[in-house]
This record gives C-alpha cells, sequence and structure tokens, in this order.
C-alpha cells in the first residue's frame, strides 16, 4: 500500500495554480499592449516564473518539520531583510519596499509572509503554545516584523499577518470571543494609529469623491472598466479602458480590472473559480494534515491566499479599500509571485507527507 | 486526544465555509457591475474616450478705406492629414515634406497609420500653408487657426473706432464688438476616440461635416452618433471688414486733437470728420485713447467713445439747427429781425446772451446777424415766434433724439424732451442749444443735411464686407434717411456759416484757400443738475469747401481751462485739421475767396438723386 512521491503529489492543487500563471500571462500581454519583446513584462514573468518553480520544489522537498525546527534562523533572516530594506531600500510610490542586488530588486515583506507563516506555525504547533507566557513570546515575536513592515510603510501586509495570526490562534483552539475582542481593540485604535493619506486611501471605496483626482480616480476607472465588460467582455486586447490607458496599474493591482473588461463576466467568473479550487485545496490540506504544525501552516497560507484575493478584487469593484495588495498568480512582479509559489511548495510539502491517522 | 483533533478539523470546516461566503460575495459583485448596471459603465466608457479638439477660427482683418491694416490675427495654419482618403501616400508625403522641409521617412510613418487623422504639422507659417493648399492633395487639410493675438500696426491710432477683443478673441468695444459676428468666424470641432492623454486612436470612419450651427450643437451635445467614427467640422476664418475711415486723415485728426486737448489743458475731446454725401465717416478720434492691444487692462474712462456715447447741450452749435427749422417752414425769411437786447423775459425767467462782449449795436438782428455774433436772446426770440411744433418737427427729423444708427455700440440717443412737455422756456432754451443733449455724431448727421442740400444721411463706418479668399460678402451702400430740408434753406444757411467764418465768431476757422464756413458752441457743463459755473465745452461744427461741401466736421472740446470760447478753442483746430486734409479729400485751395453764388442751377435735388450721387461717390 505504500505510494512512491510522485503519487503522493497534489495534482489538482499544481494544475490551478499552473492555469492561473498562464492565465495572468495573458492577461499581463493584453495589459501591455501586446508587447512581449526582451525585456518586457511578460518575459520577465516567465522567468520569475522558473524561479518560482524552482523555489517551489525546493520547498516542497525539505521536509516543513526540519523548516520549522529551523525557524529561528529564518526568522532572524527575514528580520534583518526587512531591516535592510529600511536602512538602504528604493522608494517607488511613495513606499520604502524594495531592496536590488544586481539589476534584480524584491521586496522582502512578500517573503515576510511566508517565513512568519512557517515561523508562528512553529511556536503554535508546541503542546504548551496556548499558556500566557508562550503566547507573549509569540505576540512579540509577530510584532517586531510588523513594526518593520509598517513602517515602509506598507498597511496592506501588516493587515495580512494580523489576520493569518489570528486564524491560525483559532485553529489552534484559542478563545475565538478573545479573538474577536483583540481585533474590535485594533479597529478602535487603528484612526489614532493611521496616517491621514492612510485613511484616505481605506476610505475612498466608501467615497470617491474623496480624492477625485487620485485614488478616487483610479477606483471609478476601474468599476467603469469591469462595469462596462458585459458578459463576454471586449474581446482580449481589446479592452478601452485599459488599452486607452484609463485604468490604472494595470498589470499588478489592477489587472482584475482589465480580466473583466476584456474577457466580461464568464472570465471573471472563471478567474474566481479558480481560486475557489485553490482555496479549498488549501483548506483540505489543512484538514487532512499528518499534524498540528501542517495544519497551521496550511491554514496560514490559506489565509494569505484569500485575504490577497478578496482585498484585490474587492478593490477593483470598490467594495474594499485601496490596499496595494497584488492578485495571487496573476499580478506582474517576482516577489509576490515567487512567495506564492513557495507557498504552493509548502502545501505540497504537507499534503505529500500526510499520514492515514488524521482522516 | 481524538475530541482535540475533532475540534481543529470543525473549525478548519466553520474557516472552509466562511470563505465560500466571500466568494459568493465577489462573484454577487461581478453580477451587479456587469449584468444589472453595465449599460450605465458602458455608457461612462464610451463617453470618456470620444474626445473633442475644438479649432479655433481665424479672426478677420479691419482695414481703412484704402485698404491699410488696421486691426488683424496672425494665422497659425496647422496640416492634418486623414490617411484613409490618401490616394498615394508616398507622392503625398513626398510633397509634404518638400514644402515643409521635413525628412520625408518622418511625414510617411504617419501616412501609413491606421489612424483617420494625423497632425502632420502644426502651427506653420502662412506661405507654406498656401503652398501645400495649392498642391490640392486629397486628404490633406489646412486648418487655419488663430494664436488668439490681436495685432494693431498703427498701435494707438483709431482706438475707439476699433475697439478690442478679449482674452477668448471676442469683441469688446468699437467696431471689433458691432461685428463679431462676422470678424470671429465659427471654430471647427473634431471628435475622435482618444487615449487618456488626448491622443488621437484610430477610428472606424472619417466623416467632414459642413459647419453649420446646427452640426456643431448636434456634435457637441453627442446627438451625431460619433461612436468609433471621426467626425470633422473645419473652422470658417472670419470676414474682413473695411471701414470708411481713411487713416492719414484719423491719423492727422488725433494729432490736432491731441494738441487741442493739450493747449487748453482741457479733461478730453472729439472729433468727427463726416463726408455729409455719403454719411461716411472719414475720422473719428476720442481724447484721452488707449492702446486696443491693452484693451483689457485700460480703464473703462480711456475706452469710452466721447462721440457717440457721450451726450451733451450742445450751445450755439444748435442755433443753426434753428435757423434751418425757422427758414425752412417759411415763418421767417432772411430779412426778418430779432430782438437781440440784454435779456429776455420768458416764462418769468430772464435769458441773457452770452457775456463774450458782443453787442447788437441796433439791438434787432437778421437770421444772419443771430447765428453770426451768436445772440442768445435773438435765438430765444426767434424760436418763440415759430412755436413749438415747428422747432420739434426740425429737431426731430434732423435726427436729434435717436440713434443715428453708426455701428460702434453704446450710442446715446441724447435727451430730447417730448412735445407735449414744452414750455416757452423749453422752446426758448432749446433755441440756443441749452435743455437738450445731443451726441457729436447726431451733430455732424444733422449739418451734414445741410451740407448736401437736405438730404439726410446715415452715418456709415463699413463700407465693404469681404472673405479671406477676397470675394465680396456684402457691400454697405449710403443710406439716405430723409429729406428734412429744402436745398434752398439750405443754400441760404451755408451762406450764413459761411459769414460766421469771415465775420463772425469762428473767423478763426477760416482755412486758407478755401471757403468755409462753420459755427461755434460755448456750453457750460451739466453736474448734478445744475450748471457748473466753472466747466464748459468748447466747440465748433464746420462744413468745407462751402461751395461744394466735402467734408462736415464737430470739433468739441470737453473743460478746456482758461480760454473757454468755441471760436477761441475749437475753431481752430477746425483750420488745421481741414488745411491738411482738404485737398486730399479731392478739394483743391483756390486763390479767390469770395462767397460765388451758392444756389447751383439744379438746385432741387430728390431724395432718389441724392442716393444715385452717393453711390457714385462710391
Amino acid at each position: 500500500m505504500y505510494k512512491t512521491w510522485w503519487q503522493k503529489i497534489d495534482y489538482l492543487l499544481l494544475i490551478v495554480m499552473l492555469i492561473l500563471l498562464a492565465y495572468g500571462l495573458i492577461i499581463v500581454y493584453s495589459a501591455n499592449g501586446q508587447e512581449a519583446g526582451p525585456g518586457s513584462e511578460v518575459r520577465r514573468q516567465l522567468l520569475y516564473i522558473f524561479i518560482g518553480i524552482v523555489l517551489m520544489v525546493v520547498f516542497a522537498s525539505i521536509d516543513y518539520h526540519f523548516l520549522a525546527s529551523v525557524e529561528l534562523y529564518l526568522y532572524i533572516i527575514n528580520l534583518i531583510l526587512l531591516l535592510a530594506v529600511l536602512a538602504y531600500g528604493k522608494e517607488a510610490l511613495g513606499a520604502q519596499r524594495w531592496i536590488s542586488i544586481g539589476s534584480f530588486s524584491f521586496q522582502p515583506s512578500e517573503f515576510a509572509k511566508i517565513f512568519i507563516i512557517i515561523s508562528i506555525s512553529a511556536r503554535l504547533s508546541d503542546e504548551n503554545a496556548l499558556k500566557f507566557e508562550k503566547l507573549a513570546v509569540t505576540f512579540l515575536y509577530l510584532a517586531l516584523p510588523m513594526i518593520l513592515i509598517l513602517k515602509q510603510p506598507d498597511l496592506g501586509t501588516s493587515l495580512v499577518l494580523v489576520s493569518i495570526f489570528f486564524v491560525m490562534l483559532y485553529i489552534r483552539g484559542w478563545n475565538p470571543f478573545l479573538i474577536l475582542g483583540l481585533t474590535a481593540m485594533g479597529l478602535t485604535i487603528s484612526p489614532f494609529v493611521l496616517k491621514e493619506y492612510q485613511k484616505k486611501r481605506l476610505f475612498v471605496f466608501v467615497d470617491p469623491g474623496m480624492d477625485p483626482t487620485g485614488a478616487g480616480w483610479n477606483l471609478r476607472q476601474s468599476i467603469i472598466g469591469v462595469g462596462s465588460g458585459k458578459l463576454l467582455g471586449k474581446g482580449l486586447f481589446s479592452g478601452t479602458q485599459t488599452q486607452l490607458r484609463f485604468v490604472p496599474e494595470h498589470s499588478r493591482d489592477f489587472i482584475f480590472t482589465v480580466l473583466c473588461e476584456e474577457l466580461g463576466f464568464i472570465g471573471g467568473t472563471f478567474l474566481v473559480t479558480l481560486y475557489f479550487i485553490l482555496l479549498f485545496k488549501t483548506v483540505q490540506t489543512a484538514k487532512y494534515s499528518r499534524d498540528l504544525l501542517g495544519t497551521l501552516i496550511a491554514t496560514g497560507i490559506a489565509v494569505l491566499f484569500f485575504f490577497h484575493v478578496f482585498v484585490n478584487i474587492g478593490m477593483t469593484m470598490g467594495i474594499m479599500p485601496i490596499t496595494g495588495l497584488p492578485l495571487t498568480f496573476m499580478s506582474y512582479g517576482g516577489s509576490s509571485l515567487i512567495s506564492n509559489m513557495m507557498a504552493i511548495g509548502l502545501l505540497l510539502n504537507i499534503s505529500m507527507r500526510r499520514e492515514k491517522f488524521f482522516k | 486526544m481524538r475530541r482535540y483533533r475533532k475540534r481543529i478539523k470543525i473549525r478548519v470546516l466553520l474557516l472552509c465555509c466562511i470563505l465560500s461566503l466571500f466568494f459568493l460575495f465577489l462573484i454577487g459583485n461581478l453580477v451587479k457591475l456587469q449584468a444589472y448596471e453595465r449599460d450605465k459603465y458602458i455608457k461612462l466608457a464610451d463617453s470618456q474616450h470620444t474626445g473633442m479638439i475644438e479649432i479655433s477660427a481665424l479672426r478677420g482683418s479691419i482695414y481703412d478705406r484704402h485698404g491699410s491694416v488696421m486691426a488683424f490675427s496672425v494665422a497659425r495654419p496647422s496640416v492634418a492629414v486623414n490617411p484613409r482618403m490618401l490616394k498615394n501616400p508616398d507622392r503625398t508625403a513626398f510633397l509634404l515634406s518638400l514644402a515643409l522641409g521635413t525628412k520625408k521617412n518622418d511625414i510617411i510613418k504617419g501616412l501609413k497609420a491606421s489612424s483617420t487623422f494625423v497632425w502632420v504639422a502644426r502651427k506653420i507659417d502662412e506661405k507654406t500653408a498656401m503652398q501645400i493648399e495649392s498642391l490640392e492633395l486629397p486628404g490633406v487639410f489646412i486648418l487655419n487657426e488663430t494664436s488668439g493675438k490681436r495685432f494693431h500696426p498703427k498701435r494707438r491710432e483709431a482706438s475707439h473706432i476699433l475697439g478690442y477683443t478679449g482674452i477668448d478673441d471676442q469683441g469688446l468695444e468699437g467696431v471689433e464688438a458691432s461685428y463679431d459676428d462676422l470678424l470671429k468666424g465659427r471654430p471647427g470641432l473634431l471628435t475622435a476616440r482618444m487615449d487618456q492623454r488626448g491622443r488621437i486612436l484610430p477610428g472606424e470612419d472619417f466623416l467632414v461635416l459642413p459647419n453649420t450651427k446646427k452640426n456643431m450643437e448636434d456634435l457637441r451635445n453627442g446627438k451625431i452618433d460619433s461612436n468609433g467614427k471621426t467626425i470633422f467640422i473645419p473652422p470658417v476664418p472670419g470676414k474682413d471688414i473695411y471701414l470708411t475711415i481713411d487713416e492719414t486723415v484719423q491719423y492727422i485728426v488725433e494729432k490736432e486733437l491731441e494738441n487741442t486737448v493739450k493747449e487748453f489743458n482741457a479733461a478730453g475731446g472729439t472729433i468727427i470728420v463726416y463726408d455729409p454725401r455719403t454719411g461716411d465717416i472719414i475720422s473719428l478720434a476720442s481724447y484721452p485713447d488707449y492702446l486696443p492691444s491693452q484693451g483689457t487692462r485700460t480703464h473703462k474712462k480711456l475706452i469710452r467713445n466721447r462721440a457717440v456715447v457721450d451726450a451733451y447741450e450742445p450751445g450755439s452749435t444748435f442755433k443753426v439747427i434753428l435757423a434751418a427749422a425757422a427758414l425752412d417752414s417759411g415763418v421767417v425769411t432772411t430779412k426778418d429781425l430779432f430782438y437781440c437786447g440784454q435779456s429776455i423775459e420768458v416764462g418769468g425767467y430772464s435769458l441773457r446772451n452770452a457775456d463774450d462782449g458782443i453787442i447788437s449795436p441796433a439791438g434787432r438782428e437778421t437770421v444772419e446777424g443771430v447765428i453770426t455774433y451768436s445772440f442768445n436772446v435773438g435765438a430765444a426770440d426767434m424760436g418763440l415766434r415759430i412755436g413749438n411744433k415747428v422747432l420739434h418737427k426740425y429737431v426731430d427729423t434732423l435726427g436729434f433724439g435717436k440713434l443715428s444708427g453708426i455701428d460702434i455700440p453704446g450710442e446715446a440717443e441724447g435727451i430730447l424732451i417730448p412735445l407735449k412737455y414744452w414750455k416757452p422756456i423749453n422752446l426758448a432754451t432749446i433755441s440756443y442749444g441749452q435743455g437738450i443733449a445731443v451726441t457729436p455724431i447726431q451733430m455732424v448727421q444733422a449739418y451734414g443735411a445741410i451740407a448736401n442740400d437736405g438730404v439726410l444721411m446715415k452715418p456709415r463706418l463699413v463700407r465693404k464686407i469681404v472673405d479671406r479668399k477676397g470675394n465680396l460678402v456684402e457691400v454697405k451702400k449710403p443710406k439716405v434717411i430723409g429729406k428734412p430740408l429744402r436745398a434752398k434753406t439750405t443754400h441760404e444757411l451755408l451762406k450764413i456759416l459761411h459769414n460766421v467764418c469771415e465775420n463772425g465768431t469762428g473767423k478763426a476757422a477760416k482755412i486758407e484757400g478755401y471757403k468755409v464756413g462753420g459755427k461755434t458752441g460755448t456750453a457750460n457743463v451739466v453736474e448734478n443738475g445744475v450748471y457748473s459755473s466753472n466747466k464748459f465745452i468748447a466747440s465748433f461744427v464746420g462744413v468745407a469747401p462751402i461751395d461744394d461741401p466735402k467734408i462736415v466736421m464737430i470739433i468739441k472740446i470737453d473743460e478746456p481751462k482758461g480760454v473757454i470760447w468755441g471760436g477761441c478753442v475749437a475753431a481752430p483746430a477746425f483750420k488745421d485739421i481741414g488745411s491738411q486734409i482738404l485737398w486730399r479729400l479731392g478739394a483743391q485751395p483756390k486763390k479767390s475767396e469770395k462767397v460765388a453764388d451758392l444756389t447751383p442751377p439744379e438746385a432741387v435735388k430728390t431724395e432718389k438723386e441724392k442716393q444715385e450721387e452717393a453711390d457714385k461717390a462710391e
């Protein structure tokens, strides 16, 4: 009854990921006005996919228990990278998020999500993790990188980390009312902590007239793009909102707008369905994991995927704030793409090493 | 342990359910946007992808009567191409590159674009544009856009006639305002699909529509379905206007006006030179003047056109109107005598002569004497003798109390008390020009009738209107308004006017080599309803040459200091201007100065004949 390793691979998850990547490439190609020459975004994205596949295989092969055992080192590397961003980082679009090595620049906060999922899962999977002293240390453990990310400033990623942590706590068995209480507390103090422009960006979706030339304009153009897509869209490469550059950042934050304008409701629903399968598989991995560590890691990844997908798509339709979170596997951008593929690697890792008794 | 694991499993399942709900929410929103509200967003998307470019039209020029340019705008021609209409792109590009002096390869790229509208060159010089236009290439358009700036090569000259234009190239004063509709032309409009930066995109079709009001409005309001189409309504350049002004005369008049105003330290003044035969305004000047190019930044006081806007009490110059009424009505003959003592009692008021020191030795004067020496008492007596009805009828038919119809905005009607309110005192004072307000243009118009055998003309400022290609659009013919006076009367009046300049108050107006006539006037300025004791208006209205009048000229100087008499302030300016311009207007100076028999053989001319004569002079 022993299965060889290739029989244990979660092929559906892999296939969904590959479809998403291909889908993303096509839309990025369209968003760039069908430019695919050397140095174009499409070519670069392809390169990131190959790097991502390599790292995915690496993260699938190394037993996640080993990764958990060296979580302290991963955590320290992560902190150093985040500190490096603040010290030497490149500034772009009002935030300091990138560091460059040679001609490549990457965004440590994207990778931080994966590292923190591993670290926190390792700490929470301890038998006494919910004891007060231990739990207090875990909170601090999360707080340190979060403060560094907030300083960049990258509010979106910080919120992702908090959500991941809270859901993991819930799965670990912590009192849900305590979690809700903490969430409520965070919401009450946030108006005093957030800067004016952050509040503006966060709440512009309630009233696009608040910032009609900036974020409000972007949002309006995005909604027009989605809305004018109809059932089948205006056709690939012929979305007027996109091709005439009314939709901002169309290969990155607003890629869903491009897709909906050009491929319509069918295209959009297809994508959401793909994400649903992806999430379903992730949650299933969590459910059928051999141990708590696997469940927690998979849960963290599920929240990571969900948060990005929901906030990004919601943003393009004006039901979520504009936070600058990329759309998983679709948006152009190496760091996010590679870290997400690393997450898939972890999921494969967990599902490959599960055993019967957890069923 | 097993229970614990089960709890985890339940929590994971719960999480799965919550996530599913969120996803349903997303799909629901997609349905809302793409199904229920899609029409709204499709419309929004379309409307913001259709861009409109207004192409301004070139404003017409203003010339003087001899074609000397007074105001013009510079055309900035642009070359546009509709590649789909080209028969031979290579040849077109080659010819365009020759004309524009650019490389053919730079042009050919644009001509081979899939777009329906491509700018080849914008705002080039006019010569090049004309060269390209003469090539008559299909699909190549020359659009004359205006630079928006107005040029005045004569600087301050004729500022009150020309007026000025505002920031949007619209006429605000003078001819610029009254003929704005003709001068401004009609802007064109281009609608096409444009991207967010306003660049024109390929369209399905290209449509050129004629520039009509309806087309423009429909295109602007989106009534013409421009979906995917490039629609182009070319601009229509403004028309050119030829004035009746003689620029050289205008220059002389303005110079002399300025000299006179400065010499007598006056507040301002106005001079009109008028051709009585056609009603042409040969010159019209107001001082202070201004730079039309700086019009929008000039104080309103300077812009005020005193010649048509200012109503004033004419004083003694109006006695000629009285004399015209008296003689023409037949109530009075040239031999009748009028009381010219120191004062006369009318309706409880005591009316006096002006204290200029002139007294009538006999105490009685003929019409000629009353006018020549300007006796107020004599005028009052004459007025009382002819009565309300007669005087009012002539004042009215000679054009007072109504607009002369000159093509300058803001003309005043003056004040003529309605007949039913005339009391004896009104009759008596109006007889010597008090209690009535007139404008300088009304004065020259009325004197013009005297100099034109009794035929009243409409003042004319514009001779013809020509389009940009030189085709005549409209000729403004001289217009006879009526014939209020008999020719015989006018000849008697001219004789009297000549006598004023020979023996009376107007001696200073005499011009060497010419026989001239005219009448002086000195009136108190009315301030807040009462006569000012130290502010006067000195004026002179003259006719020259008296035996074949070519001009009627009014000189009106506001508030001269020191000397105030019309005969001393205004009359010399008549001489200075007349001696410089009369030969120019076709009146040769003569050695003999005797007054010839002023009654020509064909003395009585009908209005119709006068109209024909005026047309001939044209």
